[in-house]
């Protein structure tokens, strides 16, 4: 399989959508009930992709998946932290996508200055969960019964990953993507 | 009520008391993560997007607002539409007279007689004062996530709390207005 990592184009968001969208449909890795437009993800694209990694996974044209980071609370004390996803087409799971998609997506967030990574994942989640701990994720707490989706309760774990040396000193602010981001 | 203090739904002439509670606290301290002052139009607009569905409380005595205590969506997406967040900030000065437990507690029961399911609490630490308090009504530590924020010069952990209503065999059924149920 030759898959590759690059950034996501605004035109890569029709392809996300549908990615999305059956997950909304099919399952409750994700909270929404109702399928998100194309023109949604070119908005939050447009918001997010210069500040925070937005990457895909593509082979032959195909977009596999879609790995990015947003804010995770627009509070000025939290400008180091993001919040990470990452969603892979149903047909392509099992062949390494997520660690590869993880791969460049958690070195640039570290390269930016992010310092705090949080990731919410719906349990049980197994696949997520590894994926996540394989990348320095630690599981920090568990709200339970915390969303009803599908005929279910569902508990939401909190995962966190934190970078560099965390001691009292003003952290540097954080970096464009362009100033770190090498290749396509 | 503690000390005379009337515990009642804001109306828009308390909601200019809200910014001058909660930005001493954003000047002040590091419970709340903003790092510049609200304005009074910020809280009306929050007030009137959300006061029908989310109750707005204040604890009131001789017109001054006491206390304040607010609930909000804790994310937007449909699973978590019976999960709300509550936030409460007494007035500097006003501390140790109740007001925190007796706004929570009238939140509570507003919340519960809505239909909401989960209510989340948020809590930058250190606070004993607010641990104490939602822990006495009942809220579960539900995970601390560490140095999540930097502000005055110190990377700060922030817990997050749970309480949960009705029976989790059952599902959720509509959410009532503020209206219907106060």
């Amino acid at each position: 399989m030759d898959w590759q990592v690059r950034r996501a184009h605004a035109a890569d968001m029709a392809a996300v959508a549908e990615i999305i969208n059956h997950h909304i449909a099919t399952g409750w890795a994700h909270f929404d009930d109702e399928a998100q437009s194309e023109a949604e993800w070119v908005a939050d694209w447009e918001a997010y992709h210069e500040r925070y990694p937005w990457l895909v996974a593509v082979q032959e044209g195909v977009v596999g998946g879609l790995a990015y980071g947003k804010t995770f609370n627009p509070r000025a004390a939290y400008d180091w932290t993001a919040e990470v996803s990452v969603y892979l087409r149903d047909d392509v799971q099992g062949q390494g996508l997520g660690t590869l998609l993880y791969g460049r997506l958690i070195p640039t967030l570290d390269a930016q200055g992010y310092r705090c990574l949080v990731a919410g994942i719906t349990t049980p989640n197994e696949a997520s969960v590894r994926l996540h701990e394989r990348f320095g994720f630690t599981h920090l707490g568990t709200l339970q019964r915390v969303g009803y989706k599908m005929g279910a309760w569902r508990n939401v774990g909190s995962w966190q990953r934190l970078v560099g040396p965390m001691d009292e000193t003003e952290p540097a602010p954080v970096r464009p993507l362009r100033e770190v981001w090498v290749g396509e | 009520m503690p000390n005379d203090y009337d515990i009642r739904l804001a109306d828009a002439a308390d909601i200019e008391q809200f910014a001058e509670i909660v930005n001493y606290y954003i000047e002040h301290s590091a419970i709340n993560f903003h790092d510049k002052p609200q304005s009074d139009e910020d809280w009306e607009a929050n007030w009137e997007v959300l006061k029908d569905r989310y109750p707005f409380l204040v604890a009131v005595k001789d017109d001054v607002v006491g206390g304040i205590a607010y609930a909000s969506p804790w994310k937007m997406r449909g699973a978590y539409h019976w999960t709300c967040e509550v936030t409460v900030y007494i007035r500097a000065g006003h501390e140790r007279q109740g007001l925190g437990k007796a706004l929570s507690v009238r939140m509570l029961e507003i919340l519960e007689a809505q239909g909401y399911r989960a209510i989340v609490a948020v809590i930058a630490l250190p606070n004993e004062a607010s641990v104490t308090l939602h822990e006495a009504l009942g809220f579960e530590h539900a995970g601390t996530l560490k140095k999540l924020g930097f502000k005055h010069d110190q990377w700060r952990d922030v817990s997050f709390w749970e309480r949960r209503f009705g029976d989790p065999s059952q599902p959720p059924g509509e959410v009532k207005p503020v209206s219907e149920v106060v």
